[in-house]
C-alpha cells in the first residue's frame, strides 16, 4: 500500500499497482526503496481531484504499460474518435474538474490519462466557430478587431482541408 | 526534494478559464488532435492560443500525418526566392503541399500571338493545321510543335507559326503586364528548335535558336544578345524538323527527321561544327533523347526510340522501348567512342535513384504502342494511343551501367496525352487532349527523415493467388473525411502489394514498399484522387505506402490545341497553340 498526501493534507491509500499507474509517484518509491511508511506528497493535487485520478487508475491497472519514448506521439494518442466507453463516462465531468485532471495527469505524468483529458478538450473544440470556442472555455479575445480580421484572412484556406 | 510543478499556473488568466491554466506543452497536446479548419478557428480566439496555434510543431506534425513526403522537399523549395523565407514555415507547406493535393491552383493565362507574319493562309504548312480535340494526332505534329515553345524561369519564347527568324518573348510574373518582345535572327529561315542550356540546375541563362543554316546564341543576361554563326545545314530538305534537342556542356544533341532517315547530330555550339551525325534510328517521330556527363567526364546521349512488335508484350524485356547510349568524351572534342543498345529489364532489383534501395519492376497489363517520348533523367515516360502513359527510369545497376527499367502505368486520361514533363524529383505532368494536365508522383519514398503516421492494420495475408498481396485495414484518412471528396467515406480495405522485403538484420530494420490497390473502384476517379493520402508509414518495421498517383487534375479551357508542358516546383504551366496556362499552387 502507498500513502498519498493532498494538498490539502488529506492522507488517501492505495495499492501500489494502482498508485504506479503514476510515472511520478512510481519514480519516487523506486527513489526512497522499501520505506514502508513513506508518505508522498502531492502539493498540486487537491483530495477531490487525487480521488478522482485514482478511480481512473483503479479501472486500468492492468491495462499495458505506456511505452516509454516521450517525443513521439504514438498512434493511438492521435486518434480522438477512439475514448472507450468507461473511460467517456468518466471523463464527463464539469469543465473546471477536466482541467484540474489534466493538470493532476500532467503532474503525476500518467499518459493515458492525460491523452484521455487532451482528446476529451480536442472535441469540444472539434467543429466549433471562433465564437463558440471562447464561450465554451470562457475565453476573452485579446485581439483588435483588425488583428483578427489579419488572422482570419491568413487562414481562410484552412477551413475546407 | 520532491518535484514540484515546473510551470506555475498562469497567473494572468487565472480565474478566466481552466483551460489558459494549462501549460503550453499541454495546449500543444490538445492541438495536436485538431486538423486544420478546427486549428484555424483556435487562432482566433485569443492571442495565447494563436501563438501556439500556429506553431511549426503542430503543423510540421500535421503535414506529415497528412502527406507522404513533401511533394516540395524543402532544400529544393528554398531555390526560390519567394518562398526562401517561408522555408522553415511548415504551416505554410501544408498549405502549398494541400494546394497541390486538392488541385488547388491559380489559374493565370497568357495569349500569345501567334497571327502568321506575313504568310498567306495557303502558304503555310499544311502539318500546322489545327486538330481537333480527341480526334488522331499525327506524331510530327506533337513532338517539332513542342521545341517551338520554351519556358525559362518565368520567361516564355514561343516560335510564331509561319514566321521567319522570329522569336516572342512573353512574362509570367504576374506583377509585369505580359508585354511581348521579339527576338529578330535577321535570317529569313523558320526556327527549327529553341533549346535551353542544362548545364547547370538553375535557369538557362542562354537558349540555342537552330534555324536550317543557322546556329542563334541567344544570351539572356545581362540582356538579350543575338550571336550568329553559320552551321554547316542539318538538312538540305525544307521539311527537316528537329524531334528532341540537348544543350549540356558545349555540345548540342539534336534529332533531326528528314522525310528519309532520322539522325542524331552534335554540334558543338562555340564552333557551329558539326561533330558527328549517327543514323539508323527508326523514321518516325517518336523519338527522345537525354544527355548528362557523366564521372568520368563523358557525355552521355541517350535516344530513347519505340521498337516494333508483332505480338502484344507479355514481359517488360519484350516492351515496345529500347535506348540507345553514345557515350562522348569531351576533352578531346572528338565523336562518340562507344555505343550501348539497352531494353527494359526483366522483373529485377534495381536501386532507385534516391533511396538506393532496390524495387521490382512490374509488366504492363496492356498492350499499346508508344507514340510520344520525353526523356528527363533518369525518368523516359511514353504515352500510349489508349491514352496512358509508361514510365521508365535508366537507373544505374551495382556495376554503375544504366539499365531500363519499366517502372509504372498511369491510367486517368480520357484523350491521347500529348505532351509529358518529368522533373528529376519524381512528379510528372501529363497534358491530354482530353483539356486536362494531370500531375502524378512517382517516388513518393523521397527521403524525408521521420515520418509518422498510422499503419495500416493487417487483416489477412499472404493471398491464395500471391504471396506478396496482403489485406490491410485502411486508417481513416483525414483528408479524405469531408463528404464531399468521396462517397464510400473515409475507412475501407484496401489491398497492399508488399514491393519488396530485405531481410532483417540486427543493424537493418526491414523496409517494405508497398503499393495500393483500393477495393472499391466503383469511383475510380475518387480512388486516384485518394491514393496519394495514404500515409507514409514508418513503425518499427518501416512501411511506406509508394501511390504512382494523380495528385493534381486540373481543366485547361478546351477550344486550342494543347502543345508542351511543363512542371515546376511550385506551378504547372501549360503551353496550347495560342495561350499559355500557367496553375500557380503557391498562390
Amino acid at each position: 500500500m502507498v500513502k498519498l498526501l493532498s494538498s490539502d493534507n488529506e492522507k488517501i491509500t492505495v495499492a501500489q499497482d494502482v498508485a504506479v499507474r503514476s510515472m511520478l509517484i512510481k519514480n519516487m518509491l523506486e527513489d526512497i526503496g522499501d520505506a514502508e511508511d513513506a508518505e508522498i506528497p502531492l502539493p498540486n493535487v487537491t483530495a477531490r481531484v487525487l480521488k478522482k485520478v485514482i478511480e481512473y487508475c483503479e479501472h486500468h491497472k492492468n491495462d499495458p504499460m505506456p511505452p516509454a519514448e516521450e517525443d513521439e506521439l504514438g498512434d493511438e494518442r492521435r486518434r480522438s474518435d477512439d475514448i472507450d466507453e468507461w473511460d467517456a463516462d468518466y471523463i464527463d465531468v464539469e469543465q473546471e474538474l477536466l482541467f484540474e485532471i489534466i493538470l493532476a495527469a500532467n503532474y503525476m505524468d500518467i499518459k493515458p490519462l492525460l491523452d484521455l483529458g487532451c482528446k476529451t478538450v480536442a472535441n469540444m473544440i472539434k467543429g466549433k466557430t471562433t465564437e463558440e470556442i471562447r464561450k465554451t472555455f470562457n475565453i476573452t479575445c485579446d485581439f483588435t478587431a483588425e488583428e483578427e480580421e489579419q488572422i482570419r484572412r491568413e487562414n481562410e484556406w484552412a477551413e475546407d482541408r | 526534494m520532491f518535484p514540484t510543478m515546473s510551470e506555475q499556473p498562469r497567473t494572468a488568466h487565472a480565474g478566466t478559464s481552466g483551460f489558459l491554466r494549462l501549460s503550453d506543452e499541454v495546449v500543444t497536446l490538445i492541438f495536436h488532435h485538431l486538423g486544420p479548419p478546427d486549428l484555424a478557428r483556435t487562432m482566433r480566439t485569443c492571442r495565447h492560443f494563436c501563438s501556439i496555434a500556429r506553431s511549426n510543431a503542430i503543423w510540421k506534425d500535421l503535414f506529415f500525418r497528412h502527406f507522404t513526403a513533401p511533394l516540395v522537399d524543402a532544400p529544393i523549395f528554398s531555390s526560390r526566392a519567394r518562398l526562401s523565407n517561408r522555408r522553415d514555415n511548415w504551416r505554410e507547406l501544408y498549405r502549398v503541399q494541400s494546394n497541390w493535393a486538392l488541385g488547388r491552383a491559380r489559374k493565370m493565362q497568357l495569349v500569345l500571338d501567334s497571327a502568321p507574319a506575313q504568310v498567306p493562309e495557303e502558304e503555310r504548312p499544311k502539318k500546322r493545321r489545327r486538330i481537333a480535340p480527341g480526334s488522331h494526332v499525327a506524331p510530327d505534329a506533337v513532338a517539332t510543335d513542342t521545341l517551338k515553345y520554351l519556358l525559362v524561369g518565368q520567361t516564355v519564347f514561343h516560335v510564331p507559326p509561319g514566321t521567319m527568324g522570329k522569336i516572342d518573348v512573353y512574362s509570367l510574373r504576374s506583377s509585369a503586364p505580359s508585354t511581348k518582345q521579339t527576338i529578330d535572327l535577321s535570317k529569313p529561315e523558320p526556327v527549327l528548335a529553341l533549346v535551353p542550356d542544362s548545364t547547370t540546375s538553375g535557369p538557362s541563362t542562354r537558349v540555342l535558336a537552330f534555324t536550317s543554316k543557322h546556329l542563334h546564341v541567344v544570351d539572356l543576361a545581362p540582356s538579350i544578345s543575338v550571336t550568329t554563326t553559320t552551321l554547316n545545314p542539318l538538312s538540305t530538305q525544307r521539311s527537316a524538323t528537329v524531334l528532341s534537342a540537348v544543350y549540356v556542356s558545349s555540345i548540342c544533341a539534336l534529332l533531326v527527321k528528314t522525310t528519309a532517315s532520322v539522325s542524331l547530330a552534335l554540334i558543338h555550339v562555340d564552333s557551329a561544327k558539326v561533330l558527328d551525325r549517327f543514323y539508323g534510328f527508326p523514321n518516325v517521330a517518336t523519338l527522345a533523347l537525354a544527355a548528362h556527363l557523366d564521372d568520368s567526364g563523358r557525355l552521355v546521349v541517350s535516344v530513347a526510340f519505340p521498337r516494333s512488335l508483332y505480338s502484344p508484350p507479355t514481359s517488360p524485356a519484350q516492351h515496345e522501348l529500347q535506348v540507345q547510349q553514345f557515350m562522348i568524351p569531351i576533352a578531346d572534342g572528338r565523336a562518340a567512342s562507344s555505343t550501348a543498345l539497352l531494353i527494359p529489364k526483366e522483373r529485377a532489383a534495381l536501386m532507385t535513384p534516391f533511396t538506393h534501395l532496390p524495387v521490382t519492376t512490374r509488366a504492363p497489363q496492356l498492350h499499346a504502342s508508344i507514340v510520344h517520348l520525353s526523356v528527363s533523367a533518369p525518368y523516359i515516360v511514353g504515352t500510349h494511343s489508349d491514352h496512358s502513359v509508361s514510365v521508365f527510369a535508366l537507373l544505374p545497376d551495382d556495376k554503375r551501367t544504366d539499365q531500363l527499367v519499366f517502372l509504372t502505368n498511369l491510367i486517368g486520361h480520357t484523350a491521347p496525352v500529348v505532351a509529358v514533363a518529368v522533373q528529376a524529383s519524381g512528379r510528372l505532368a501529363t497534358l491530354s487532349r482530353d483539356m486536362s494536365v494531370r500531375v502524378w508522383q512517382l517516388e513518393p519514398w523521397i527521403a524525408t527523415g521521420n515520418t509518422l503516421g498510422t499503419p495500416p492494420r493487417m487483416i489477412a495475408g499472404p493471398g491464395p493467388e500471391n504471396e506478396n498481396t496482403w489485406l490491410f485495414h485502411r486508417p481513416p484518412d483525414p483528408l479524405a473525411a469531408p463528404v464531399r471528396r468521396t462517397s464510400s467515406g473515409s475507412t475501407g480495405f484496401a489491398i497492399l502489394h508488399l514491393r519488396n522485403t530485405t531481410p532483417l538484420t540486427k543493424s537493418t530494420t526491414r523496409t517494405e514498399y508497398v503499393e495500393e490497390e483500393v477495393s472499391d473502384d466503383e469511383d475510380a476517379e475518387a480512388d486516384w484522387r485518394r491514393v496519394p493520402f495514404r500515409r507514409a508509414v514508418e513503425t518499427r518495421e518501416v512501411l511506406r505506402v509508394r501511390g504512382d498517383a494523380c495528385v493534381a487534375r486540373l481543366r485547361v479551357d478546351a477550344g486550342d490545341d494543347p502543345v508542351w508542358v511543363h512542371c515546376g516546383k511550385d506551378q504547372v504551366v501549360c503551353g496550347l497553340a495560342s495561350r499559355v496556362v500557367v496553375f500557380d499552387f503557391c498562390a
